[in-house]
């Protein structure tokens, strides 16, 4: 499989759109740059939904546990590298586990490039945010709120959509010859690497959960049900439900403490 | 967009007055301000460059005609700022809000406005954060993980559907409630005691999906084999399947666990120490 030049101007728009806030603004902003959701698109642009997803789930499941707070991120930033890293790992991969350590791989890679550039985006943008300044002490208002848009739309189009473009195309040949020189025992410890990165995603989630050692219970019950018992996360979903409504309903002005003593 | 100031039968005072039930002028600047809020956030300002676009878009309807106030206005906002977006819509509302009265009274001072506007923020991220970072999205997403491990799309779709259909009328609610019920809407918001329940009972639900998510996506399995007495022991199946499906993910998940919790590791240091444990573990097979 290989990607095609419409298909990297498909990634290239579609990493420009999601990061962009062009897509519904807030209403969506937050879950477009997802994992999850990323893969999704992926998926749909070249044509295997399977492999895409399973990839979106591994990548998912090591940054459920992240946060942007205050402008602070807690993991490295992925969220252009995506865009090239999934759709070359499906490109160079034999099997969704395989292209999944490799897109993970590469896209953690990439957080070095994604980083910087970011940064280099904030200067502009801070330059930019002056620019906007400018056309309202001239009473321009209007073409103040043109200024933002363009200012922020032309800014994620080269930051995110032309680079993805760029290396979908370019990257794929050598990132492909790269794989297959690759040793297998290369390959084996990354696939381990990828089994164990699961736990953090979970775990950094669990962490900001977790209040005392007692909801350990919770979570076990969690895990027996579905490791144990076979019950899918979509059934758990609804037992959990019960569970909280019982906990929001119980908990009214401390009643139920009153009568527990 | 402008606005008719020709009509005689309504004065100005009352026009400004009835902005607050305005329902074409409320959605116009709800739709405004949810994609302003995306524009150009700076480390400088985070998200003011918002909150003055958002003041820039109302300029016609608060003072028509006059260039010079209009200009002060969005000036006036052209500060830092930063909140959570969702539940920090109460306090673009507030402001609004409070602009449309000094636009009719003259008798809200700019200081009274960045005021309640810098007290409401933190408080409200505090919240905002908390409900919408720390547990609906995650949760949300563990949720997506396990519909979608298999590789089928609906647990993308599940999520972007479920994630709009509540951030939607949320920040909707909460943007009006700001403008028409002002800062008195905020301290129900901060000061009741539903969110506390509610807290707890999304943790609630947030802990067991977790328990359930690890225990479909974590898979981490030993080789170890162990030769006794000439009988060869699986140290995978034979021990730990037998205690308990999964029970090796389990302690190697505690384990992270507990650098992140216990022992404070970054995410980046507990990733490398990973590929460090990851390559002898596939050495020695301890980790298959």
């Amino acid at each position: 499989m290989q990607i095609t030049v419409l298909q990297a101007i498909l990634l290239g728009i579609a990493s420009y759109a999601y990061n962009s806030g062009i897509l519904g603004g807030w209403i969506f902003l937050n879950i477009c740059s997802r994992p999850l959701t990323i893969a999704f698109a992926i998926g749909l642009i070249m044509g295997d939904m399977k492999t895409a997803m399973i990839i979106g789930c591994v990548i998912q499941a090591l940054y459920l546990g992240a946060t942007s707070i205050g402008g602070v991120q807690s993991m490295p930033a992925i969220g252009m590298s995506m865009f090239f890293g999934i759709p070359i790992a499906m490109a160079a991969s034999s099997g969704p586990e395989e292209a999944a350590a490799l897109a993970l791989t590469i896209c953690l890679a990439c957080s070095a490039i994604e980083t910087p550039l970011k940064s280099f985006g904030n200067i502009v943008k801070q330059a930019a945010l002056h620019h906007v300044d400018s056309f309202v002490h001239r009473n321009k208002l209007k073409q103040a709120i043109a200024a933002t848009y363009i200012w922020q739309q032309g800014l994620c189009f080269l930051m995110y959509g032309l680079p993805v473009m760029l290396l979908a195309l370019v990257g794929q040949d050598a990132i492909i010859t790269m794989v297959a020189l690759l040793p297998p025992w290369v390959t084996g410890v990354i696939t381990t690497f990828t089994s164990l990165l699961r736990t953090l995603g979970f775990g950094l989630l669990l962490a900001g959960l977790l209040k005392n050692k007692a909801q350990w219970f919770l979570f076990l019950f969690g895990f027996a049900l579905v490791k144990g018992m076979g019950i899918s996360v979509l059934s758990l979903t609804f037992i959990g439900l019960g569970i909280a409504y019982l906990v929001f309903v119980l908990s009214d002005k401390g009643e139920t403490t009153k009568l527990g003593v | 967009m402008a606005v008719n100031t020709n009509v005689p039968a309504v004065s100005n005072e009352e026009r400004l007055a009835g902005l607050k039930n305005d329902k074409k002028f409320i959605n116009r600047m709800f739709w405004w301000l949810m994609f302003h809020i995306t524009q150009l956030f700076t480390m400088e300002r985070m998200m003011g460059c918002s909150m003055a676009m958002m003041m820039a878009s109302a300029r016609e309807d608060l003072y028509p005609g006059d260039p010079e106030k209009q200009r002060d206005l969005v000036e006036r906002h052209m500060v830092f700022f930063n909140t959570q977006q969702g539940f920090g819509s109460i306090i673009w509302g507030i402001c609004l809000g409070m602009e449309i009265e000094q636009a009719r009274t003259g008798e809200v001072p700019n200081d009274i406005i960045q005021t309640i506007k810098t007290a409401l923020a933190s408080p409200i991220a505090g919240i905002g954060d908390t409900l919408w970072q720390i547990l609906f999205t995650p949760i949300l997403l563990s949720i997506g993980i396990g519909l979608s491990s298999q590789g089928s799309p609906l647990g993308a779709i599940v999520v972007i559907v479920v994630y709009a259909a509540v951030n939607f009328p949320l920040t909707y609610t909460l943007f009006t409630l700001g403008i028409r019920a002002g800062v008195d809407g905020a301290e129900t918001l901060i000061g009741s005691a539903l969110k506390d329940r509610l807290m707890l009972a999304v943790e609630t639900l947030g802990i067991i999906i977790v328990g359930g998510t690890v225990g479909s996506m974590v898979n981490i399995r030993t080789a170890l084999e162990f030769n006794i007495n000439g009988v060869v022991v699986n140290l995978q199946e034979q021990v730990f399947d037998a205690i308990y499906p999964g029970v090796f993910s389990l302690i190697c998940f505690y384990l992270t666990y507990w650098l992140i919790k216990e022992k404070k590791w970054s995410a980046m240091k507990i990733m490398l120490v990973m590929l460090a444990v990851a390559a002898v573990g596939y050495f020695t097979k301890i980790l298959a």
